[in-house]
This record gives C-alpha cells, sequence and structure tokens, in this order.
C-alpha cells in the first residue's frame, strides 16, 4: 500500500541533512514523529532526505505524516528481513580481519582500557564491510566459524551452541544492510540521528565513510529502553541447568544483546559530533554512556503556543470533569493504570469520565487488553477510547491532562495542554517533572502547572485527579502556571533558534572539542 | 600401501642391524650406537602405525604419537607387535575400541522441595530487601537482585517491587514495573479466561429459582467459573496487586463469586475457605468465622481452618479462644514448620498463665 504512495517515491541527486530514523517518522504515530515533523517544517530552507529505517515491511502501514515539500529524498530499510542475502558459497575468509573483529570485541567488553585499538579496529571493519569483511564471509566463511566456535568455546556461559550460532548471526546481519545503505547514500552536507540503535550506528558509518558531521538527537535513551526489554524479554532462551544458574545473573544471551545494543551507542556517541538531550537527566545519562562531555548539551521540545493558545478562548466557564490521555495506545503509556485510577475516581465522582485519544492499531493486544480491564472494572460508561484525535478540536473540551507514562521524555502533550489553559498529572517520569514544578529559580516560581505522582500507582494518580476537579482554585492556579510556562521556556521559536544554530554549526564543521568552537546555543 | 611397506622394510633392516651391534660388544659407544638405531626404527614404527590408526583414534595426536612411540621403543618387538593386533582390532573392529564423543548425561534429580527451593531464588528475601533499600548500592546490584526476584513466589516478591517504584534509578523503576506488569497481566488473562467461562454457562441459561431445576442447566459450569473468578480476585488482593480502592474493589468482587458458587453448592469446603479469608480482609470478623466453621464442617481440615479461626480471635483480643485453637493444632501431626512456632509460643504461655 505506501509502496504506491507518491510522497515515498521521492529521490535527489544530494540533500542539505539526512534525517536517519529508526521505527517513527512517518510510519510510526507519537511523540519523536511529531517532533521530527516540526523540525523538517520549521527548517523550510534546508532539503532533507530521509532514511527511514524499520523491522519487517508488514509491520508498518501507509504513513501517518504527509511528508513536508523540503524532503527532497526518501528511502526505507527493514532491518529483519531476508533482503539481500547472498547464496550460500564456500569461502576460506579472511584470518587478519577476524584477528581484528577480536580486538573490536575486546573494546567493546572495556572500552576504556582499549580505545587506541578499538577505534583502530573499528575502522578496519567498517571500511571492509562490502570487502574482505563482506556478509559472505560472515555468514559462510571457515574463519568465520572458526571464530565463532573459538568465542563460543572461551566465552558462552550457556550450554546451547545452536542458539549461540543463531543469536551471533541474527544479532550481526543488520549491520550489513546498514553498511550498503552507506554505500548507495546520495551526497548530503551533514547526517542527523534520532536516536542511537541501529540509526546511529548507520550515523556513525556515514560519518566514517564520507567524513561529513554526524548531529545525534536523542528523546528518550535507546540503549536503557533496550536494557529493560531486554531483561523482561521472553523470547531470548536460557539454557542454563539449576546447577549452573545464578539467579542474580542475566542468561548469557541476554547479556549479549544488551552489550550489543551498548556498542551500537558508543559508536554513534563516538561519532557524533553535537550530542543532544531533551533534559539535564538525560545528558548525564549520555555521557554515563560514554557520550564525550564536551559535545553534549540539552535543547527542550517547544509548541506552537500561539496556535494551541487560540484554545483558551473556546474552553466552557465550567472545566469540565473529563480526564485525558493523549497518547497511542501500547504498554510503554500504561494506560491500564490511568484505567484503574478511573475505577477509584468513578467510585467518588461518578460524572467524571477518562478519555483515551490516541491510535490503537500500533498494538492491537494491549489495546485489547486496555478494553478488557475497562469492562473487567465496569467502568463502560466512564471510559472512552477515541482514537486519533485533532488537539485543537479536543483540548477545549478536556479538564485535565493525564499522563500515566512508564517512560517519557519531554511530553509534546503536556505542553499542547498548557498552552490551551489545560494543566496535567503525570507520572514521574524524564522531563515530566520538570515541566510541572518548574526546573529554573524563576520557573519554579510560577507554581505548580499540574501534580506527579509515581509510576504504576493507580491509586496516587485517582487522588491527584480528584484533588483538581473538586478543588476549582487549584485548577485555575495550574492552569494559569502552565500557560506562562509553556510562553516562557517551551516555544517553536526558542526550539527553532538553537535548531537553527545547531545546523549552522554542523554545516560549517564546528564541534566543541576543537579550537574553533565558539559555545553552545544558549537555552 | 606401498609406501607403508617400503618403510616397514626400512624399520625391520635398522632394528636387525641395531640387534646385530649388541652381538659383537657391549662397550659404552656400541650401546649408544644401538640406542640410536633402535630410536630410528621405533619412529619408523611409529609413523607406519600413525598413518594405519583410524583418524578417530588420533586425537589428542602429541599423546598419541608419544605412546606410540614409548611402545615400539620401550618394549622391543613385542611392542610392535601390541600395536599390530590393536590397529587391526581398530580397523576391522571399530565398535570395541569406539569412541562415543558424546554421551547424554541425565539432568540430576533433587528432591522435589529442594528443586522448587532452588528454582525459587538463590538469595534471601530479607538479603533482597536489605541491598534493594540500600542507597549505597550501585544500580547494576540492585538489576542483580531484581533478576533473582523474578524467581521468587510473586506474593513475595511483590512488596518489594512495588517498593521500588520510586526508586531513584529510572532502570530500577522500569524493570520494577515491567516484572509487576507481568504478574499482572498473566492474572488479567485468567481473569479474561475465567469470566469468558461464566458468560459461556450463563449464555446457556441464567440462574434462577426455575432454571436451577431444568435439566440442562450448567450448574457445575457456573460453580467453576465462579469460584476461579473468585480465586483470581483474591491472588490479585493476596499478593498486593491490588491496593487502595482497587483492593476493596477485588475483595468485593471475590465476595460475590463466592457467594453465587455458594449459592449453587453450599458443600463445598475450599469456597467457605476462600469465603472467609475474604471477609476477614473485609474487616466482618462474625461473617468470618461463622464460614470457617462452614469450611471445617465441608471437609476442610483443622490445619486450613483453625489458624484463621485463631487469627479473627487474636485480632478481637480473645486470646484464651486463640490458645483453644492453637492448643487443638498442637495435635495435629501434619503441622506445617511455620506453624509449629506459633503453637508452641500459644500452648507455652498457656502453660505459664495455667501456672499463674
Amino acid at each position: 500500500m505506501s509502496d504506491l504512495d507518491p510522497d515515498l517515491q521521492r529521490r535527489a541527486d544530494s540533500a542539505d541533512v539526512a534525517l536517519l530514523l529508526e521505527g517513527t517518522f512517518p510510519f510510526v504515530a507519537g511523540g519523536v514523529s511529531s517532533w521530527v515533523n516540526q523540525i523538517i517544517n520549521g527548517f523550510p530552507h534546508l532539503r532533507f532526505a530521509i532514511v527511514f529505517l524499520g523491522s519487517r515491511k508488514q509491520d508498518y502501514g501507509v504513513p501517518k505524516f504527509k511528508l513536508p515539500a523540503n524532503v527532497v529524498h526518501f528511502e526505507a530499510h527493514y532491518l529483519s528481513g531476508e533482503e539481500g542475502r547472498p547464496p550460500v558459497t564456500h569461502l576460506k575468509g579472511d584470518k587478519e580481519m577476524f584477528a581484528t573483529s577480536e580486538d573490536l570485541h575486546t573494546y567493546f567488553r572495556n572500552p576504556k582500557d582499549n580505545a587506541v585499538m578499538g577505534a583502530q579496529a573499528l575502522g578496519t571493519i567498517v571500511g571492509e564491510l562490502q570487502g574482505r569483511m563482506n556478509r559472505s564471509e560472515f555468514l559462510f566463511s571457515e574463519a568465520s566459524w572458526n571464530y565463532t566456535t573459538r568465542m563460543y568455546q572461551e566465552r558462552c556461559t550457556d550450554p546451547s551452541f545452536v542458539d549461540y550460532f543463531w543469536t551471533v548471526r541474527t544479532m550481526h546481519t543488520p549491520i550489513w544492510t546498514l553498511s550498503k545503505i552507506v554505500e548507495t547514500m546520495i551526497p548530503c552536507k551533514c547526517y542527523h540521528t534520532v536516536s542511537t540503535g541501529y540509526a546511529g550506528f548507520l550515523g556513525a558509518l556515514l560519518k566514517r565513510r564520507y567524513q561529513k558531521p554526524l548531529i545525534l538527537s536523542e528523546h528518550g535513551i535507546y540503549t536503557k529502553e533496550r536494557r529493560i526489554d531486554l531483561y523482561a524479554a521472553q523470547w531470548i532462551a536460557d539454557n542454563r541447568s539449576v546447577l549452573q544458574r545464578d539467579a542474580t545473573e542475566a542468561g548469557y544471551f541476554r547479556q549479549a544483546w544488551i552489550r550489543f545494543f551498548e556498542a551500537l551507542g558508543r559508536m554513534c556517541y563516538d561519532a557524533s559530533d553535537q550530542i543532544i538531550a531533551l533534559y539535564e537527566a538525560n545528558r548525564l545519562r549520555q555521557v554515563q554512556d560514554g557520550a564525550n562531555e564536551l559535545r553534549t548539551f540539552n535543547i527542550p521540545n517547544g509548541i506552537d503556543v500561539v496556535r494551541f493558545g487560540e484554545l483558551r478562548a473556546l474552553r466552557p466557564a465550567v472545566t469540565p470533569k473529563v480526564c485525558c490521555l493523549i497518547g497511542r495506545v501500547v504498554p510503554i503509556k500504561d494506560i491500564k493504570t490511568y484505567i484503574r485510577a478511573m475505577r477509584v475516581v468513578a467510585n467518588r465522582l461518578p460524572e467524571a469520565e477518562a478519555w483515551i485519544a490516541g491510535p490503537e492499531d500500533e498494538s492491537p493486544a494491549y489495546a485489547k487488553e486496555c478494553h478488557d480491564l475497562t469492562k473487567s472494572l465496569g467502568l463502560e460508561n466512564n471510559v472512552k477510547f477515541l482514537g486519533f484525535q485533532k488537539l485543537t478540536e479536543l483540548l477545549p473540551k478536556v479538564g485535565l491532562g493525564v499522563l500515566s507514562s512508564i517512560s517519557e521524555a519531554l511530553p509534546l502533550v503536556l505542553l499542547e495542554g498548557y498552552a490551551a489553559g489545560v494543566p496535567g498529572v503525570s507520572t514521574d517520569v524524564g522531563s515530566c517533572r520538570q515541566l510541572i514544578y518548574g526546573l529554573t529559580e524563576d520557573d519554579v516560581a510560577m507554581g505548580a502547572s499540574g501534580e506527579v505522582v509515581g509510576i504504576a500507582d493507580p491509586q496516587a494518580l485517582a487522588e491527584s485527579i480528584l484533588s483538581f476537579f473538586t478543588d476549582d482554585a487549584k485548577w485555575q492556579a495550574a492552569s494559569k502556571a502552565g500557560v506562562e510556562r509553556v510562553n516562557k521556556f517551551y516555544t517553536h521559536p526558542l526550539m527553532f533558534a538553537r535548531y537553527g544554530e545547531v545546523y549552522r554549526r554542523a554545516l560549517a564543521g564546528e564541534r566543541a572539542d576543537t579550537p574553533d568552537f565558539t559555545g553552545w546555543p544558549a537555552l | 600401501m606401498m609406501a607403508v611397506g617400503k618403510q616397514l622394510l626400512v624399520a625391520i633392516s635398522t632394528e636387525l642391524a641395531a640387534f646385530s651391534l649388541l652381538g659383537n660388544s657391549h662397550e659404552a659407544g656400541v650401546l649408544v650406537a644401538y640406542f640410536g638405531l633402535h630410536a630410528i626404527a621405533s619412529l619408523l614404527v611409529c609413523g607406519i602405525a600413525w598413518r594405519l590408526l583410524p583418524a578417530y583414534l588420533r586425537q589428542p595426536w602429541w599423546t598419541v604419537l608419544a605412546l606410540l612411540f614409548s611402545f615400539a621403543f620401550f618394549i622391543p618387538g613385542l611392542g610392535v607387535v601390541s600395536m599390530v593386533v590393536v590397529i587391526h582390532i581398530a580397523r576391522r573392529y571399530p565398535s570395541v575400541v569406539g569412541v562415543e564423543r558424546y554421551v547424554e548425561i541425565k539432568e540430576p534429580q533433587f528432591h522435589s522441595n529442594e528443586k522448587e527451593k532452588r528454582e525459587q531464588s538463590d538469595i534471601r528475601v530479607s538479603q533482597a530487601r536489605r541491598i534493594l533499600h540500600d542507597p549505597t548500592q550501585g544500580v547494576e546490584t540492585k538489576l542483580r537482585v531484581l533478576i533473582a526476584l523474578q524467581h521468587m513466589r510473586p506474593k513475595v516478591a511483590i512488596p518489594l517491587l512495588q517498593g521500588l517504584l520510586a526508586d531513584r534509578a529510572e532502570d530500577i523503576r522500569l524493570l520494577a514495573y515491567s516484572m509487576m506488569d507481568a504478574w499482572e497481566k498473566d492474572i488479567t488473562v485468567r481473569l479474561q479466561t475465567a469470566q469468558t467461562q461464566l458468560d459461556a454457562a450463563v449464555a446457556k441459561g441464567p440462574v434462577t429459582k426455575e432454571s436451577r431445576q431444568d435439566v440442562g442447566f450448567d450448574k457445575i459450569g457456573h460453580i467453576n467459573a465462579h469460584r476461579k473468578l473468585a480465586e483470581l480476585y483474591w491472588e490479585q488482593v493476596d499478593t498486593g496487586l491490588a491496593r487502595g480502592d482497587l483492593r476493596t474493589f477485588a475483595l468485593q468482587k471475590a465476595k460475590t463469586h463466592c457467594e453465587d458458587a455458594l449459592g449453587l453448592d453450599a458443600l463445598i469446603g475450599g469456597l467457605w475457605l476462600l469465603y472467609g479469608l475474604v471477609l476477614i480482609e473485609m474487616q466482618q470478623p462474625d461473617g468470618a468465622h461463622r464460614a470457617l466453621l462452614l469450611a471445617r464442617k465441608a471437609g476442610m481440615s483443622d490445619v486450613q481452618v483453625l489458624p484463621h479461626l485463631a487469627r479473627i480471635a487474636f485480632d478481637a483480643g480473645r486470646y484464651r479462644e486463640v490458645q483453644k485453637w492453637m492448643g487443638r493444632l498442637d495435635r495435629q501431626e501434619n503441622l506445617p514448620h511455620h506453624l509449629r512456632n506459633a503453637v508452641r509460643y500459644w500452648i507455652g504461655n498457656r502453660m505459664v498463665d495455667l501456672s499463674l
């Protein structure tokens, strides 16, 4: 279906900025996608190329966003498919390349003590991914087999060689898909990745191949999110017997996957000239994960305060007893805690309503769980699933914005609600505390624009919602603080000015740890 | 094969030459020459044996070669004969000297309790609690302990996990959440299944005074579904997954389903016991007391019922009654270990009390 979309057929010979996007814009709705859309529209004079990386083609439907006119080039690649798999051939393999590969793995295990060796090994391997270390060499050569079996004997603590063999293959195969993208990439003046992971690694490969600046803007911390996913994942085998198992030790394959994503992240940090976080806690996390502190800084999100500000005039005189969670119906939003909280709210305020405004197609199984939970709690009259909604039509009817997420970065929906005069109650994740209680002294002085509660605590969430619905003075004060806060710190002009400077520096080849560096964009 | 023949000829000639030297003289020089020629002959024989030996017997090569040479060198004549016999057997009858590279080793069988204990966790609850609440412990250490909690019973692990939802480190919070969510999801799925079973039973015919008499009325289906639902709502309460108003909601649901099931069959002891536990949590001690007595009448054992009766009496401050129930428990042979100490305590106090 999406193959026929003329937007996705855009091709160009060159572009100013290549955006490297993994599992997000334009196929997935959500905060990061909205941000990408904002950035592209915010710089109409720049010509953007988009490289979309996905898992499998069938995992994505039609694009959720129309590509802006200044996207001159679009290409999509899928990492889990059979795309580009070479025919089986007998190869001796290059022992020297696998020795270099061993150096690289030694570096990944202990980056601090092996930095020089690691950089050399990485340079050599990356340069040979379509040559002496191509995909056929990895998949079919004797040298590869010998290296794999030796590593299994020396390192693997799981008894299953079969699982080891296939884990190594599955884990490494996308590297050659990315390497092929590098070879066919159109000339761009700089690369901009919106996460580490595969997109970030692609950025690192492009940087090494074409010597053009790389920008990294991280919303969440990719490595951290993968780590949690992997710890909880059920599909990773652990074949240790009772005697072999240490209850406090994650299985070998689980740890191997975690190390793999950490290595991808590190390579992206090493290659990036500007490393941008949305808020300070994430910047510190980037540094902890290996980013050069001199190249890191924060740029918070911004929104169109004029457009959303106009909605305040449309609000009814009496605050509607309606709370609304704006977001995709996916596990990370922990919609079930929101629904459970509504059971408590409805017990005391039966007329209260909880709306969920967001698409349900990304995780249909989770959406079903939410519907089932609503039914089992007897909340059919209080909880409404609205699907995707236009915020300009929705926000005037809402009394309170709610976020029950277990992980967020700097949620735009909270800011959009503020601009429309809607205070917010959120879980204590990402920068939500900063958005609600303020960061700097003058920010804090504006007062609370809502309330923060712990994650997965429906009782606390419900008490907070009830406090706003039953105390009009509290609601009015929070609404006023929200409007002030968003107008002062989180506007489009502020964000675009900072990113304008980021792009100017990238195109000029400036970097923080070089002598001609004159400081990051002021916050 | 031709080369082997030539090599054998040279080896025999060399060995014969060596022996002929010994016949002439026994001087030191002659002895050195003998051993030199004998060593060369042994090496040649060793090479022949190596070539004739099946490939699977050539590993590890260094040791095998050393053994072959030792045979030829240290046991002149007889060693060579032994080698010929061994090689012949190995080539002709490989199964006699066959080496199984892979053998199946059965997993050791543990006593079931021991095995369960090991699988539950290698770390004690108190130890886990101490580490998880120690601010000086690093995130990695806490993550390792969290992983260990996955093997604990939900009732033990969930209170610990709930305490970590507000941890300073986001990794800890998220992992604790995902573990709790997995348990919660499991109960929710089972609740949905039980509800579907109940809906199916109701669809066949709702419960009314008249319908109960119908031949087609699915009484067993109704009872099983209500019982399952009651147990699952109770599990939410008992593990600590449901808190605050949701706990009250789950208790109410459990109570209703118990009543519905008991309304259809009042002789199910397990359901009376569950009903009693639910009523204890709902602060309805009189009803709970009656339900537990009915559970006993319906066949539940003293060990299952009396501790809860003792608890109701204890909560009400009726300590003599506690002693009464505990005294009856003292006569039970199959008393679980954790109850033994409590019983001993109460019986001991009675003796003190009596002596006063």
